[in-house]
């Protein structure tokens, strides 16, 4: 009786601490289930459960969202009325062939598919896909998420940096263009000269009729063209250099001097007045010097541009290197031009351009020279009139 | 008495500018250079036979406008182009505008002389028809109204008697007009006549 007593006892102690454990272990099964509904539910992927037969058994809120199907209109219907007509089949043979063999046609993990939008719309999508049994039945799960503005974004990007180098060499070519006629004229002066002189000696002589002195004399201007002639060939040759890219310690300095004599022409015709405010032992970087030359000749001839309309105040253009206190360098080119209102940062769009038959691709090109030698290219209004135009490049320790 | 040619030369390159003067030198031409189209402009030019030897790429204003500019103050001196990097719509251009030649940088001498030749040739040319001209609107100045009128209906094919008919005088007062006309024009036939005429009074102004 005792033991009985005892036992019954025993036994509801049991029943009430099982019972107990049941309401414990099922509040805390609620608490999961709603922590889980509650992220399927405000989950911004689409999620959406199939049974064995293909039917949607499943579809959260975002479903609309994704796919523009209210969560009620797809439950029952075949997974396959989320894809475009092309993938159907693929995933129809797939599917049998999983349940089969076991053997996936994709990577679970996520993988890059089409999707088809209840208005008809085709748009790409990342599937990751998982699986359980419950009660013998397997259920497969699908997290669907839009990745339009992602594949958009790496379009744009792809399109940006792959035509880069081509870009990069038609400018070059351009450029070479452009400077082929000052440097045809800046040659072909001297040598004509010089053609002229002796062909008027070897008139003189066939008449037996020149002067010692007026020889000399035809001689020594001759010889200070033939001088004049090898000096221009010497500041263009960095410009002719075929390698795409050398890079070689060198000194900024010097890339500004040869630039600055190549545009002399050029400035002189323009009636503009360059200063140069030029840092002693600046450091050497490592660059490439044609793409060196090629970055300041842009932002010189931009400069002189800039001033042609400028008639009510002097045309100066400043050339600036300096060191930086990170250590870097840092040039500047400085005009007192027409300026860049409020566009200073668009003038690195590409194919945005101020010029009647400019490309628009100078500063785009120079920037991305800039970067590929880890510096930065950017503008500034200066004051009163005109712009600048800064970039660094970091230095290598080394100095000049 | 025989004129002196001069040639000019506008280059803004001083080697170039003294190798030109020296070239045409040995040829016995006589060359003045100047640096830019404004101080070609600025100098008076003399009263002879001249050709310009002018670089199209000039600072400031082209060789090219310079052309037409030289043409719109109606100096018509033959030129000859110098260029260093002559591409063909250029060239077409100038001579459109009634260059001479069109010569390239470095050009071979014996071209250059002779393009400066065809030039001073052309206004030479130019110079003795216009002198000729004006000689002639002396002669016609020199003619009283009447004489004038006669000589009009002259050169229109009238006879003698129609003139007088159509002025109202006798035959015989025409028949001295036009005699003293003749004279006073120089001209030793009728034909020599109708010719000057025609040269002095455009056709529009004919008498009908």
């Amino acid at each position: 009786m005792i033991l009985n007593k005892q036992a019954k006892a025993e036994i509801n102690r049991l029943n009430e601490e099982l019972e107990e454990r049941v309401a414990q272990r099922t509040s805390e099964l609620t608490k999961t289930e709603q922590k889980y509904r509650v992220m399927i539910e405000t989950a911004s992927d689409a999620v959406v459960c199939m049974d064995e037969s293909g039917a949607i058994v499943l579809a959260n809120p975002a479903t609309m969202r994704v796919f523009g199907y209210e969560p009620t209109e797809v439950i029952g219907k075949p997974l396959t009325v989320l894809m475009p007509e092309f993938l159907r089949k693929v995933h129809e043979d797939g599917y049998k062939r999983y349940l089969a063999t076991g053997q996936r046609h994709l990577n679970w993990q996520g993988h890059e598919l089409t999707g088809l939008r209840k208005n008809g719309q085709e748009f790409p999508v990342e599937v990751r896909s998982g699986e359980v049994t419950a009660d013998g039945h397997r259920i497969f799960t699908g997290f669907v998420r839009d990745i339009t503005e992602r594949k958009q974004a790496e379009e744009l990007r792809a399109s940006l940096h792959q035509p880069q180098g081509r870009l990069a060499r038609i400018s070059r070519l351009t450029t070479m263009g452009e400077l082929t006629a000052s440097i045809a004229h800046e040659v072909n002066q001297p040598l004509t000269a010089i053609t002229n002189n002796g062909s008027a000696c070897l008139r003189l002589l066939a008449n037996q009729n020149l002067d010692p002195e007026v020889l000399r004399r035809a001689l020594e201007e001759i010889v200070a063209d033939g001088n004049r002639a090898s000096a221009v060939i010497a500041r263009i040759r960095g410009f002719i250099k075929k390698a795409p890219e050398e890079k070689s310690e060198l000194d900024v300095n010097e890339v500004i001097q040869e630039v600055l004599a190549l545009v002399g022409p050029e400035l002189q015709k323009n009636r503009v007045s360059v200063e140069c405010d030029l840092r002693k032992a600046l450091p050497l970087v490592l660059a490439d010097r044609v793409q060196l030359q090629q970055v300041l000749l842009n932002l010189v001839v931009n400069g002189i541009e800039a001033m042609t309309a400028v008639t009510e105040r002097p045309r100066e253009l400043l050339v600036k290197s300096q060191i930086e206190e990170s250590g870097d360098l840092m040039v500047t080119v400085r005009d007192s031009g027409t300026g860049l209102s409020s566009e200073a940062d668009r003038v690195f769009t590409p194919f945005f351009t101020t010029k009647a038959n400019g490309m628009g691709m100078g500063l785009p090109i120079s920037r991305s020279l800039v970067e590929g030698h880890g510096g930065r290219l950017w503008a500034t209004p200066n004051s009163p009139h005109g712009a600048v135009f800064s970039f660094t490049l970091p230095a290598t320790g080394s100095s000049s | 008495m025989t004129e002196v040619p001069v040639v000019f030369v506008v280059d803004d390159d001083a080697s170039v500018r003294s190798s030109l003067k020296f070239l045409l030198s040995t040829v016995g031409l006589h060359a003045e250079a100047f640096d830019s189209a404004d101080s070609f402009l600025r100098k008076k030019c003399p009263d002879v036979p001249s050709c310009l030897v002018l670089d199209v790429r000039l600072p400031g204003l082209s060789g090219l406008d310079f052309q037409r500019d030289l043409a719109a103050r109606n100096i018509c001196i033959p030129i000859v182009f110098l260029t260093g990097h002559g591409d063909i719509p250029m060239s077409v251009r100038a001579m459109k505008g009634g260059a001479v030649e069109f010569l390239t940088k470095p050009f071979r001498d014996q071209d250059l002389l002779d393009a400066v030749r065809v030039g001073l040739d052309r206004d030479r040319a130019r110079r003795e028809q216009e002198k000729e001209m004006a000689g002639l609107r002396t002669r016609f100045d020199s003619l009283t109204s009447r004489e004038q009128e006669v000589v009009s209906m002259v050169v229109a094919g009238m006879l003698n008697k129609q003139i007088a008919a159509e002025l109202g005088t006798a035959e015989s007062t025409v028949n001295v007009q036009r005699r003293r006309a003749m004279e006073k024009m120089q001209a030793e036939s009728l034909a020599h006549l109708i010719k000057m005429i025609q040269k002095v009074q455009p056709p529009s102004q004919k008498a009908s």
